[in-house]
């Protein structure tokens, strides 16, 4: 008998009719009912995953993870916390990796499957989003194959995220700061968000070797001295994350760890689904997570 | 439009969850029962409620506020962080929903949140030893608890949150007619519930010692504090200066005190006024000291937080209403202030003209 971490009040209608045991203690987190629970359970996602690949990669997999992060939060003060302060607060602290780790792929599971419904808008019925991500990728086709082969390339489980990025550079005379879209890859459980430090991965170690891998850590200049530029002292000033703000939105993200697909696409299934992911995807979704500047037309400005 | 198509489309599998999780302050709550409304709410008993011309003077608004660019980068980012709380930050788990102290002073409970688990939570059937009561409040009493070393009396929940809902009715009413709401509350960690309450109810605040004689000689000690005139949509009118420096301070048209021991002096001079006053009541409390007790636990920082917040936000309905009223010409404010229209503005011009010279002369012609 399968032992699921779900709300009491809501077991009654969502688990098949089997005799079901209450939790032996009080659970703080639950897994969290997506909007169309009922009709991917039934059904699946429509053009996506079936009825049984639905429950592997949502039903079964965040309730272990909701069940994990209850585990290691009993007891302790932060056991109230919502999942994403978690993920960011342990980022950086290698003796609670465990911890930071459910967090962060509940909550980067959770983001995947807010974008999909049982009837997606396309984007072309979102001019505005429409317009500003052809802005940064010249037509959605551009952005559609730059984002796919990125996931595709990716060797291992992972994230990749489409996120509006704001420049840090300093804005001149008024003007506000400047941002585009950018696609972000995250590997296993790593998170898109740039407060937790040290914890983003952006370098994927199959693809590079020690010596670029030395380079990227070690990018840093021999002094400081100079009136700009991004390494003067103005400029390592300038570079830092607004108080109390973030610098990088995340608005869509696939999943592509292999539990996800494997089910449904087969060994070599990886092209596919992401190609039927993309079909997938609710604009709509996506546009109440942008940002208002994001979806604000850009002026054009000379290079 | 979109909507309907869906759901024809699609059955009714398409239709988005109905959230299943109750607020957290009815969480734990038993049925909602049928709260009392009087059917004399409306009735106007003070004289003169009706509009007066006195009152409908054309405001001058005060400076025009600050307003916030469009492209202030710190603006923006504030936006962008905002944005990036709301719609991301509860993504992962759904987690059950709990306590947390400091919503309490952020985001305080309104009176219909009153509920007896909401109380007892906060502690506020707790009272004090039995050898310390006041038997005066005997029947706001559920019985006696404790070791038998240390009796403790217990007190009525449902007495108390009968109690504190007709406290929430007086204050809204109160500030539903113009009235003005003093907070009293000198304990220490009191303030800041003290200030949220009255800026809520658009009242006044008290949380250091109460000055003997602040009412009852409020000639000589409020003499010298500032008094300005609003009109119905609270905006201040200026032209009264001259009148105002004779006229005395206003006193309160409702005291809530949240420790009576320790403010008994400021009681006594709300009684000598016809001032009504609202209480916290505990076991050891006289009760005939105040006109609308509410019996509960005075010592429990989390017990008195939520009753100030609850009455502030009583005071806040209140005004809400009086507000939609003025809006619309009811007036139902009192307009016995004795206040005349203020002199007219030639005078004026022509002692600032004067003084642009850098002159006071009088010129030919002037009289």
């Amino acid at each position: 008998m399968r032992k699921l971490t779900l709300h009491p009040q809501i077991r009654a209608t969502l688990l098949p009719q089997t005799r079901i045991t209450p939790p032996s203690r009080r659970s703080i987190h639950y897994v969290p009912p997506l909007t169309y629970d009922d009709s991917f359970r039934k059904q699946g996602i429509p053009g996506l995953l079936s009825p049984d690949g639905f429950r592997i990669a949502w039903t079964d997999y965040q309730a272990s993870m909701v069940q994990k992060l209850n585990e290691l939060t009993a007891g302790e003060p932060y056991e109230d916390a919502h999942v994403k302060q978690l993920a960011l607060q342990f980022a950086r602290d290698p003796t609670a990796a465990s911890l930071f780790n459910h967090a962060s792929m509940a909550h980067n599971n959770h983001f995947f499957f807010n974008s999909l419904s049982t009837s997606p808008m396309k984007i072309d019925r979102i001019p505005t989003l429409q317009q500003s991500l052809s802005n940064t990728y010249g037509s959605m086709e551009t952005l559609q194959g730059a984002f796919l082969d990125t996931a595709a390339a990716m060797f291992g489980p992972g994230f990749v995220w489409l996120v509006w990025a704001r420049s840090l550079d300093n804005p001149t005379s008024g003007v506000q700061r400047r941002g585009a879209w950018r696609i972000l890859t995250t590997y296993l459980a790593g998170t898109p968000y740039p407060e937790a430090g040290y914890r983003q991965q952006g370098l994927d170690m199959n693809n590079n070797s020690a010596a670029s891998y030395n380079a990227y850590t070690n990018g840093q200049p021999t002094n400081y001295v100079g009136a700009f530029g991004s390494w003067s002292q103005s400029g390592r000033e300038q570079a830092k994350l607004p108080p109390g703000g973030t610098n990088v939105m995340p608005v869509l993200c696939v999943n592509t760890w292999e539990h996800v697909w494997l089910r449904d696409y087969g060994m070599n299934g990886k092209r596919r689904f992401l190609k039927d992911w993309w079909e997938a995807v609710d604009w709509s979704q996506v546009e109440s997570l942008a940002p208002m500047e994001a979806k604000q037309p850009l002026e054009f400005q000379r290079a | 439009m979109i909507l309907r198509s869906l759901l024809l489309r699609q059955g009714r599998f398409a239709l988005p969850r109905s959230t299943l999780i109750r607020p957290f302050r009815r969480y734990l709550a038993s049925q909602i029962e049928e709260t009392y409304t009087n059917p004399h709410q409306h009735q106007q008993f003070i004289a003169g409620a009706d509009g007066d011309a006195t009152k409908s003077q054309a405001a001058t608004s005060l400076s025009a506020e600050s307003e916030v660019l469009d492209n202030d980068p710190v603006a923006l980012n504030y936006a962008l962080q905002q944005h990036s709380k709301a719609v991301t930050g509860k993504i992962g788990s759904m987690v059950e929903p709990h306590y947390r102290p400091h919503e309490l002073l952020s985001n305080p409970p309104s009176p219909k949140d009153i509920t007896l688990e909401l109380l007892m939570a906060s502690q506020s059937h707790i009272g004090h030893s039995t050898s310390l009561w006041h038997p005066a409040n005997a029947k706001y009493i559920f019985g006696v608890r404790g070791e038998d070393g240390h009796p403790i009396h217990i007190i009525s929940l449902d007495v108390t949150a009968a109690h504190l809902r007709r406290a929430c009715k007086v204050v809204s009413g109160v500030t539903e007619r113009g009235g003005l709401v003093l907070f009293v509350g000198s304990r220490e960690g009191q303030a800041r519930c003290v200030v949220n309450a009255a800026s809520m109810s658009k009242g006044c605040h008290l949380f250091t010692k109460w000055i003997p004689g602040t009412i009852t000689n409020g000639q000589q000690i409020l003499g010298k504090c500032k008094k300005k005139v609003v009109n119905h949509k609270d905006e201040e009118v200026k032209g009264f200066e001259d009148q105002l420096i004779q006229k005395a301070a206003v006193k309160p048209d409702l005291v809530v005190c949240l420790n009576p021991l320790e403010n008994y002096v400021l009681l006594h001079e709300c009684a000598l006024n016809n001032i009504p006053t609202v209480g916290i009541v505990d076991t050891d409390v006289n009760p005939t000291w105040i006109t609308y007790p509410i019996p509960a636990n005075d010592d429990s920082l989390r017990c008195v937080q939520l009753i100030a917040g609850v009455l502030g936000r009583a005071g806040q309905e209140g005004q809400a209403v009086r507000r939609e009223l003025a809006l619309t010409g009811q007036l139902p404010a009192r307009q016995d202030h004795g206040l005349e229209p203020p002199a007219e503005q030639e005078t004026d011009e022509r002692n600032s003209r004067d003084k642009e010279h850098g002159r006071n002369l009088l010129q030919a012609g002037d009289v």
